[in-house]
């Protein structure tokens, strides 16, 4: 069993494990970086220590200064979160060299998985069906275009060593090709240092569903159902939902069965998620992610299994705490992603100190955050501030309640993409559940401003409140006077301190 | 108190007075209590109670959240309103509006030159932010008077990236609504 964790993460997630550490009575190391001293994930746990300054590639990526404090504070694990090192081989392996167990899948399996040419290769051994595509990294783009010509356009250009949207780019002409091959080396040059990219065929209409799996070191593998993340943004999800609301329970077992057959393929541990892009009864493998994702908790709600628990459990050699016969499903569970972006501008990234923080609460609402009021969101890290979560006994009711639990949502101090969310909710093809990974394109209207005349405005209303909101601002900047109005002299802020009724119009 | 509102693309006069509040000249019954140090205020509206939380970007430029609905409003007292109009009789413009990098990051690509003319929605300038890249666009058709930034160049939130100039046709037009606005907030 392991008894202590360093968690190698900050944000929502860092503050997620904390959590799980604390109700499973493991002790928590954070690390932070300068910019995450006040941070609620190293508020939150048993000890905290600094790894570097505020860019991530010199603290939360440093591994070797991780690893100091990993025995410094002579814990038994670490937890990578997502993102940062979470499928970085080296790191695996450099962790389980210091003798320290690596929560989460082994080196060999982030490698064969992480490197999506592989994947895909071991994917069409295991019998998963996959998406037409190149198996070789494209450089070239005269290589390129043949392919392209081959497979019929358009056509998707992924970076190799990709993931989170990085690197892609859709062509839809011979034309585009080669400055969007181009742009995808460069971005995935400098997000992975590798610029290697390869094509596959795009499906016009798809939705994006994943499985949930669970492996141990004894060998079993169990899946907990899907998550649907249609709605997604350049590849990056923005809405979340367990389950499908197109999925049959005989499709489920279907892609369930292939998920766990390519889990096993790897001989996987702890927990992890197969990518499947889904059209018309059809699902092809579309990557495997060998970490928690960012939209666990909707499968927890549904299935009521704490999925960074299992993580820790499994991670310390014990046997998964279900078999997939105790996995059930009830009710549907949705999340937002909120983000200091502005949909309405193109998703511009914001910044500020957050004043004010109030999150929703009630029945059937989640709030997994990580950030609090006086936190500084800066451009260093990832936009995301925290996931809205709800659960419900079905879809519609799940709507209703995350229309309600959005319109409490207030953050102060900087711009989110709250209003975005509010829009979908009310959409009819997301109230419907006709989804696909186009739905942003097909829905143009949702990444603007509401439009003067929309449903539900009240321009009279909120002109009268603009009105009493200005007035009160001048008679508070205009020092009370004496007399009548425009006459006599001011009173000096002196006397009206102690005269709370002064200057009240 | 008399103000003009600008608000949905509508102009709509409102009088404050004694607690009393008249939309062009129809009593209205809305209050706001006095705040409480949140951002937050409680509101009224005709027995409907309102969770408003104002924003105030401006000399008189209010953002409204009220119950999660987004308003713009522009509150001009009688004087402020009588400028907006003579300048908008006058047809006074600045221009085109340059192009300013909306948060810090770096320029990645530069798509246009100077002299070109481009449209409303044309490509201008990359920037990488938080390691995404972002295409920047021409609000408006104008032609590209100058560049004042480079390739891989660092730039701060609000820089000048790109300056236009009219394009022939429309060098004698006015500007739009939304421009005389921001216009005179900087100008007062």
């Amino acid at each position: 069993m392991i008894q202590s964790v360093l968690i190698a993460n900050r944000g929502e997630i860092a503050v997620r494990i904390i959590r799980a550490c604390r109700e499973l009575g493991l002790r928590s190391v954070a690390v932070y970086s300068e910019a995450d001293r006040q941070s609620p994930h190293v508020l939150l746990a048993d000890e905290a220590h600094l790894v570097g300054p505020a860019p991530s590639a010199e603290s939360y990526l440093k591994v070797e200064r991780l690893l100091a404090v990993a025995r410094e504070a002579e814990v038994d694990a670490v937890h990578p979160g997502y993102g940062f090192l979470a499928e970085r081989a080296h790191f695996a392996r450099a962790v389980e060299e210091a003798g320290l167990v690596f929560v989460g899948p082994t080196a060999e399996t982030i490698e064969a998985m992480g490197d999506k040419t592989e994947a895909r290769r071991r994917m069409q051994e295991a019998g998963v069906p996959i998406v037409p595509g190149t198996v070789e990294p494209l450089r070239d783009p005269e290589a390129a275009l043949e392919e392209a010509r081959r497979m019929g356009l358009p056509v998707l250009l992924k970076a190799a060593a990709g993931g989170g949207g990085k690197g892609m780019r859709v062509v839809a002409s011979e034309e585009e090709l080669p400055r969007a091959l181009e742009a995808a080396r460069r971005e995935a040059k400098g997000a992975f240092g590798d610029d290697a990219v390869y094509l596959e065929r795009y499906l016009d209409r798809p939705r994006h569903i994943e499985i949930q799996l669970l492996g141990d070191t004894h060998g079993s593998v169990i899946h907990l159902g899907e998550r649907e993340c249609s709605i997604q943004r350049r590849h990056q999800k923005l809405v979340e939902e367990a389950p499908s609301a197109v999925l049959t329970p005989e499709e489920r077992e279907e892609m369930g069965a292939a998920a766990v057959r390519a889990a096993q393929a790897v001989s996987y541990r702890g927990a992890g998620t197969v990518e499947f892009l889904y059209q018309d009864g059809d699902f092809f493998f579309l990557e495997m992610n060998t970490r928690i994702q960012v939209e666990h908790p909707v499968t927890e709600m549904v299935t009521g299994v704490d999925l960074v628990q299992e993580q820790l459990r499994v991670a310390g050699g014990a046997p998964l705490s279900l078999t997939q016969e105790e996995v059930t499903w009830t009710g549907h569970s949705i999340e937002c992603r909120i983000t200091s972006e502005l949909p309405e501008e193109g998703f511009l990234p914001s910044t500020g100190r957050i004043g004010y923080l109030e999150t929703p609460s009630g029945p059937g609402v989640r709030w997994d955050g990580g950030i609090g009021q006086g936190f500084e969101v800066g451009l260093h890290y990832d936009p995301l501030l925290g996931k809205l979560i709800v659960h419900a006994p079905d879809r519609e009711q799940a709507v209703a309640r995350m229309s309600r639990a959005l319109a409490e949502l207030t953050v102060d101090g900087v711009e989110t993409c709250r209003d975005f969310h509010r829009r979908v909710m009310a959409e009819s093809d997301f109230r419907t559940g006709d989804l696909s990974i186009r739905y942003l394109e097909e829905h143009p209207a949702l990444l603007a401003e509401e439009e003067p005349g929309a449903e539900g405005r009240d321009p009279r209303t909120a002109a009268a409140l603009a009105a009493l909101l200005e007035a009160e601002r001048r008679r508070r900047l205009t020092p009370p006077r004496i007399g009548k109005e425009g006459e006599g002299r001011a009173l000096s802020p002196w006397q009206t301190a102690t005269r709370p009724w002064a200057g009240r119009g | 108190m008399e103000f003009f509102v600008h608000i949905d693309g509508e102009r709509l006069k409102v009088k404050v007075e004694n607690g009393r509040c008249l939309v062009e000249g129809e009593e209205v019954d809305v209050a706001i209590a006095p705040g409480n140090g949140t951002p937050v205020r409680s509101a009224s509206a005709g027995g409907r109670s309102l969770r408003v939380r104002p924003r105030r970007k401006g000399k008189g430029d209010w953002r409204l959240d009220v119950e999660g609905t987004q308003y713009r409003a522009l509150v001009l007292d009688p004087g402020q309103e009588a400028i907006r109009k003579a300048r908008q009789a006058a047809g006074v413009s600045s221009g085109p509006a340059p192009l300013r990098a909306p948060m810090p990051g770096m320029v990645v690509r530069i798509e246009v030159a100077e002299g070109d003319e481009v449209d409303a929605g044309d490509g201008v300038v990359i920037v990488e932010a938080m390691k995404m890249e972002n295409e920047l666009r021409a609000p408006a058709p104008a032609r590209v008077r100058s560049i004042a930034v480079e390739e891989g160049m660092a730039v701060d939130k609000d820089q000048v990236l790109v300056e236009f100039e009219p394009l022939e046709a429309d060098a004698e037009a006015g500007s739009s609504e939304a421009e005389a606005g921001a216009e005179e907030r900087e100008a007062t």
